[in-house]
């Protein structure tokens, strides 16, 4: 089959042949990911699947003129239909690939091929490429009969998405008013009159945003399915979210005021990490921010004194420096916190693993965001961002109780933007995981590029470089 | 079809098949079979139709070799089907969607979409035989009641030797008037000409009705007795009767659970894998408790001498220290209710067990006149909960500040809104509200039926950026709980 672009596309009949290779498992997602573009195809109403046992016809001709090989020309007079898609799934290692080819009744072909690492997301990619084809085509009707009157029965209805007392134009020129919309056939008025058995075209295209956004969820929770900690790291510990807040409030701020900052990378192990590797820009940038809480009202004051240490007076604090010991003190926890939020960031990305909870994972780094400073980034694996937005707003916080009166509220009001502004933009940002992309964005595009390298005599050489991703 | 005599009019209700309910597990076939079953007794009972034997059409289907959808809806015309219903039942473990739309080529229709019906029904793994069963008759009646609400049956009219027009039942009322367009190959196309009104079967018109003209009718009363009924049935099976004790037993309880709040409410939602509900009190209650939390200076102990304090301390607010005594006591009564209910009524709502002290409509009433936003909170409505929750503390609070004047209050001054001249104006909104939000407890529906159409959600525009970078706007559709 040759790669072509496709022309505009007509609508009509469409057989969608999941192709038989004789390995079972291969075979079920075929007629899996058929069945899943039936159903996509009679939801945006632009094309009308065959028949089962129409399909099992063809299947079963071609078959017999396989090993001869089956072109484009066999395909049209074998199906009949004005669009005819195979399904093929081929594995090779751990790699499956699915591959859609599709032709048009005038010949003009395209081929779309997926590849994952397993076989459930193939169904659901090749659904993704097939509504987003569906975002160009037009309705084609055909009219079936006239009236004396001039008024027509026409072969779309309410399946292409037309509605009684419409009007459209055409392409042609000139407009059409539905009288009345049945489900396959409808009764219009024609402005000019268009005589029987031509074709028309009304450029109304399907609203694929729903259907999309539907697809791409589901993608997204298969993706889950297979990385997600509960299903790896985490497998039959019931309640994760009790066991993150555990974690958090109890076994994190233990373990910190044990050992600090290492503490965050140990207490990674209730979440299901039985050898965590440490991040250690997390780390050191973890323990600055604690011994930083602790120390620095002493450094500033006294550091013989043992009152300097603690939250109290003495030891010559001004009213300031008091204050802001107080606001270090009571945001040790949160400092905890986001030590054992990079831990973890950093455990799930170099584990190839999804945070637990990440079906819903947009609601969930909102609200972390809202009670730990960075906590959405860190969920969606923006660790340096996160500990940017830590920064910015402990910075803001401590500027606010250093100062009274209206430095204090411009401070106050300044974090509260800030953290707003924080809770939103996690909640928008995709994941940043690059197994989780890979897996999302799975269509093999061959790249092309033009790179220099070096040669075995010393000479630069330009060469031309085609990739395809796996 | 089936014929129905009444006292005064023939009716014929339509015949009703169950062509193809997909499933993606055991679980959802049981389900199937189950509705499938109950549709049959429902409609019966209610005759609202008849059900054809599912698994005879099945078989005919398959022996007619095609099972697509549009082979279904026209073999549904061949067989003479008045409603194919074709759907879908998928089982995602802790919830079961059920989608099904309902076609017929009976006229007005062609074809046609008459309904479609989609729900979520909370469902946990470990629901035996008997909530499924609960559970597919309830989706079952709303399903059929929306059906009958929706489908319009064809009567036809025809000319009288009076030169009069007259349908073929005898019918009362405004009813909309269909006339032939065209003959297509699934039948006779009609369009809609407006309502006639018809007079024991007499239509009142001097405008020419074309042959093969008809008027249509809908069985609105029937859909109304079908969700009366199962709502009816469903408040029987999960809710003990509700007796005059328990809606006076909120009367003392509510100081001492509104005291116990602060250790009871994190707790509770904790232990009980609320964590929405956790989230929702943390945002909504932080700030009044942040208030209460100065007006008793950050300190306990001094609640003992607080009045002492009023006089010596010039800094201390007495209308914080009055809200501070309004939280303690009745302020969190209604968090607590949401706490304690949302459990009982999701458990209900499943059919799991069977309820005491929820769905009392009295017990509603006080618990809205006591604690803010308590009465809705123990329907389970939260957004109306916290809504009137706020209302209530803000005007209790404004009501307590502009009653007690303290000489640090920048806005308690004779220019500023909190003063003494408009305390009563404050206290009449905050009386007001109670007496809406008692009167709206009273009057909702608790939160343990099935029929929260996902048709009826709210609404609204967002935008997000896909995983390119590119900004999508849309609309994004929101439950109500």
């Amino acid at each position: 089959m040759l790669l072509l672009l496709p022309a505009v596309a007509h609508a009509g009949d469409i057989a969608i042949i999941p192709w038989h290779s004789g390995n079972s498992s291969l075979d079920t997602v075929a007629d899996d990911t058929a069945s899943r573009i039936t159903e996509t195809v009679i939801k945006l109403g632009r094309y009308v699947p065959l028949s089962d046992i129409r399909i099992a016809e063809m299947r079963k001709t071609m078959q017999g003129k396989a090993e001869k090989g089956i072109t484009t020309k066999d395909l049209n007079s074998i199906s009949g239909a004005d669009l005819t898609l195979v399904i093929n799934v081929t594995q090779q290692g751990p790699i499956s690939t699915g591959t859609l080819d599709m032709v048009w009744r005038d010949g003009v072909s395209q081929r779309i091929s997926v590849a994952t690492k397993g076989f459930s997301l193939i169904p659901l990619l090749l659904e993704r490429e097939i509504i987003s084809i569906h975002e160009s085509v037009p309705v084609t009707g055909n009219i079936k009969k006239s009236s004396d009157d001039g008024r027509c029965v026409i072969d779309i209805g309410e399946y292409q998405g037309i509605k009684t007392g419409d009007v459209y134009r055409l392409e042609e020129g000139g407009t059409v008013k539905i009288i009345t919309a049945g489900r396959f056939e409808s009764a219009a008025d024609f402005y000019p009159s268009i005589p029987v058995n031509r074709r028309f075209v009304i450029k109304i295209y399907p609203d694929i945003s729903g259907r999309l956004v539907s697809v791409e969820n589901k993608i997204h929770e298969e993706i889950v399915r297979r990385y997600g900690s509960e299903y790896t790291v985490q497998r039959g510990i019931p309640d994760t979210e009790k066991r993150f807040l555990e974690g958090v409030l109890i076994i994190n701020t233990c373990g910190n005021i044990l050992i600090p900052s290492y503490g965050s990378l140990l207490a990674t192990n209730y979440m299901g990490f039985e050898k965590p590797q440490p991040s250690y820009p997390g780390l050191f940038a973890g323990a600055a921010a604690e011994l930083g809480q602790l120390f620095y009202i002493p450094y500033r004051t006294d550091m013989k004194n043992w009152k300097a240490y603690l939250p109290m007076n003495g030891a010559g604090k001004t009213g300031r420096e008091l204050r802001l010991q107080r606001y270090f003190w009571w945001t040790l926890p949160y400092t905890f916190a986001v030590n054992y939020c990079d831990q973890l960031s950093y455990q799930y990305a170099n584990n190839r693993i999804l945070p637990p909870l990440f079906v819903h994972a947009d609601r969930n780094a909102a609200v972390l965001s809202a009670f730990i400073p960075g906590g959405g980034y860190f969920y969606k694996g923006y660790g340096s961002a996160a500990w940017g937005w830590y920064a910015a707003e402990s910075t803001l916080g401590g500027y606010a109780s250093w100062h009274k009166g209206r430095k204090r509220k411009q401070a106050l009001l300044a974090l509260g933007g800030i953290k707003a502004v924080e809770v939103a933009t996690a909640y928008f940002l995709p994941p940043s995981y690059s197994f989780y992309k890979d897996e999302y964005e799975r269509r093999i595009e061959p790249r092309i590029g033009i790179n220099l390298y070096p040669e075995v005599n010393r000479r630069i050489a330009l060469g031309i470089q085609w990739s395809v991703p796996f | 079809m089936a014929i129905v005599a009444t006292l005064s009019h023939v009716y014929a209700s339509p015949l009703i098949g169950f062509a193809r309910i997909e499933v993606n597990s055991a679980r959802g076939a049981a389900m199937r079979d189950l509705i499938t079953a109950s549709a049959s007794e429902l409609c019966a009972n209610f005759k609202t139709g008849e059900v054809v034997n599912s698994a005879l059409l099945q078989d005919q289907i398959a022996r007619f070799g095609r099972t697509d959808d549009r082979s279904i809806v026209s073999f549904s015309r061949d067989a003479k089907i008045d409603i194919i219903v074709i759907g879908r039942i998928i089982d995602r473990g802790s919830e079961i969607s059920i989608e099904f739309t309902a076609y017929s080529y009976d006229e007005p229709y062609h074809g046609r979409a008459i309904y479609t019906y989609t729900r979520n029904t909370k469902i946990s793994s470990g629901s035996s035989i008997r909530e499924y069963g609960y559970i597919a008759q309830e989706q079952t009646a709303y399903f059929i009641a929306g059906l009958a609400a929706v489908y319009q049956r064809k009567i036809p009219v025809r000319r009288t030797q009076e030169r009069g027009f007259r349908s073929d039942e005898i019918l009362n009322g405004v009813y909309p008037l269909y006339v032939p367009v065209i003959a297509g190959d699934d039948g006779v196309l009609s369009v809609s000409k407006g309502n006639v009104k018809i007079e024991s079967g007499n239509i009142a018109t001097t405008d020419e009705i074309p042959e093969g003209s008809y008027v249509t009718v809908t069985d609105e009363r029937k859909s109304r007795q079908i969700r009366e009924f199962i709502r009816g049935r469903k408040k029987e099976i999960v809710c003990e009767q509700g007796k005059a004790e328990h809606s006076l037993f909120a009367i003392p309880v509510t100081p001492l659970l509104s005291l116990s709040a602060p250790i009871a409410l994190p707790v509770g939602y904790y232990s009980y894998s609320d964590y929405t509900g956790l989230s929702l009190f943390t945002v909504n209650a932080a700030p009044w408790w942040y208030m209460s939390w100065k007006g008793i200076d950050g300190n306990i102990l001094k609640i003992r001498h607080a009045q002492k304090s009023f006089k010596k301390d010039s800094s201390y607010s007495r209308a914080r220290y009055r809200f501070a005594v309004y939280t303690c006591f009745i302020g969190n009564g209604g968090l607590m209710i949401d706490m304690m209910a949302h459990g009982p009524l999701s458990r209900a709502a499943r059919y799991e067990t069977r309820e005491g002290y929820i769905a009392n409509d009295t017990t509603a009433l006080v618990l809205a006149l006591l604690t803010p936003g308590g009465g809705h909170f123990y329907r389970g409505s939260r957004g109306w909960g916290y809504f009137y929750y706020q209302m209530d503390t803000t005007l209790m609070y404004l009501t307590m500040r502009a009653y007690s004047p303290d000489r640090n209050d920048r806005l308690w001054n004779e220019r500023g809104i909190v003063r003494r001249g408009n305390a009563r104006k404050f206290l009449a909104a905050a009386c007001a509200v109670k007496c809406v939000e008692a009167a709206h407890a009273y009057m909702t529906d608790d939160a343990i039926y099935g029929d929260d159409d996902i048709a009826m959600r709210s609404v609204y525009p967002v935008i997000e950026t896909d995983d390119r970078g590119t900004i999508r706007a849309g609309l994004a559709m929101a439950y109500r709980w």
